[in-house]
């Protein structure tokens, strides 16, 4: 059973990922400044855009392997597709609950149909669909075609949040770029709160990567016992 | 000096963001190792079975 250990260089990044996680709290909580208009709350920024773009990222990641298992049906491209879903469901949990907080003393209100949210929820229940839909079918080589086909259409979600806020009137402000006028929770970023910002972004996509080794490891493992279940029942 | 602005207390909300951050990590990683165990144990068990399978046809 060595294959169930982890690798040596999984439990190096593993660890990278733990303390690169405790050194950008440190970057968030001391190293960057108090915003002097929103006050801390602004601190819930750094994870928040982080967590948003480890979401696009997973669903990209699973978008390559959804189109690289149609072409090849190589399994363990399906099985990273799967992994990077799930990765990408849980950010984008933290970034829409993150961002319902940070609005609350900003927008005065927890929620508001504006057409970022209201794009990055469809996106979320997209793929939260597609890991229910995923077991509701019976034969395995169907369920990962379809699962394919399903996170590569699902895709088109993620452009659609990334844009909303360009393309719409908002009241969500965009980092990178100008906002709509009518934005709200809008602020200059000092040198100490860029460094914050991307060593954050660097961070969560270390995470992302350890999380998802783990996760297609794990889904390997459940290959595995499910095979060694169907022998032995064929044994008896 | 009466409209001079002064920074709101929002820590509240800051605490409450980066709770949300700690929970769902700290509970899909948790996740994670519950799944694992649980694996490993039904593997386990099989090999276990299998062994014993094995004894018994011999014997």
């Amino acid at each position: 059973m060595s294959a169930v250990q982890p690798s040596r260089s999984l439990r190096i990044l593993t660890i990278s990922a733990f303390l690169l996680v405790l050194l950008s709290l440190y970057m968030v909580f001391v190293y960057a400044p108090r915003e002097v208009v929103m006050g801390a709350v602004q601190r819930v920024f750094y994870y928040h855009v982080a967590a948003g773009w480890i979401g696009a990222l997973a669903f990209l990641v699973t978008l390559i392997v959804s189109i690289l298992y149609l072409a090849t049906n190589n399994i363990i491209l399906d099985r990273i597709a799967v992994s990077s879903v799930e990765i990408g469901v849980v950010f984008t949990s933290m970034n829409i609950a993150s961002g319902s907080i940070w609005a609350r003393p900003i927008w005065n209100t927890w929620w508001t149909w504006d057409p970022r949210l209201t794009t990055a929820t469809v996106m979320w229940l997209l793929y939260i669909a597609y890991l229910m839909l995923r077991q509701g079918l019976e034969d395995p080589e169907r369920q990962r075609r379809f699962a394919a086909v399903y996170g590569i259409l699902a895709f088109t979600s993620v452009p659609l949040t990334f844009l909303a806020i360009r393309i719409w009137r908002t009241i969500h402000p965009v980092v990178i770029g100008s906002s709509d006028p009518g934005a709200e929770g809008q602020f200059d970023m000092t040198m100490r709160m860029r460094s914050a910002f991307f060593f954050s972004l660097f961070t969560f996509t270390v995470l992302y990567t350890t999380l998802l080794w783990h996760r297609v490891r794990l889904e390997g493992l459940a290959c595995r016992v499910a095979i060694m279940k169907a022998r032995l029942l064929h044994d008896r | 000096m009466f409209l001079q602005e002064i920074t709101p207390d929002t820590s509240f909300y800051m605490l409450l963001g980066y709770a949300v951050f700690a929970i769902l990590g700290a509970g899909y990683v948790i996740s994670l190792l519950a799944r694992s165990r649980k694996l490993r144990r039904e593997a386990e068990t099989i090999a276990r079975i299998q062994v014993e399978d094995s004894e018994q046809s011999l014997s």
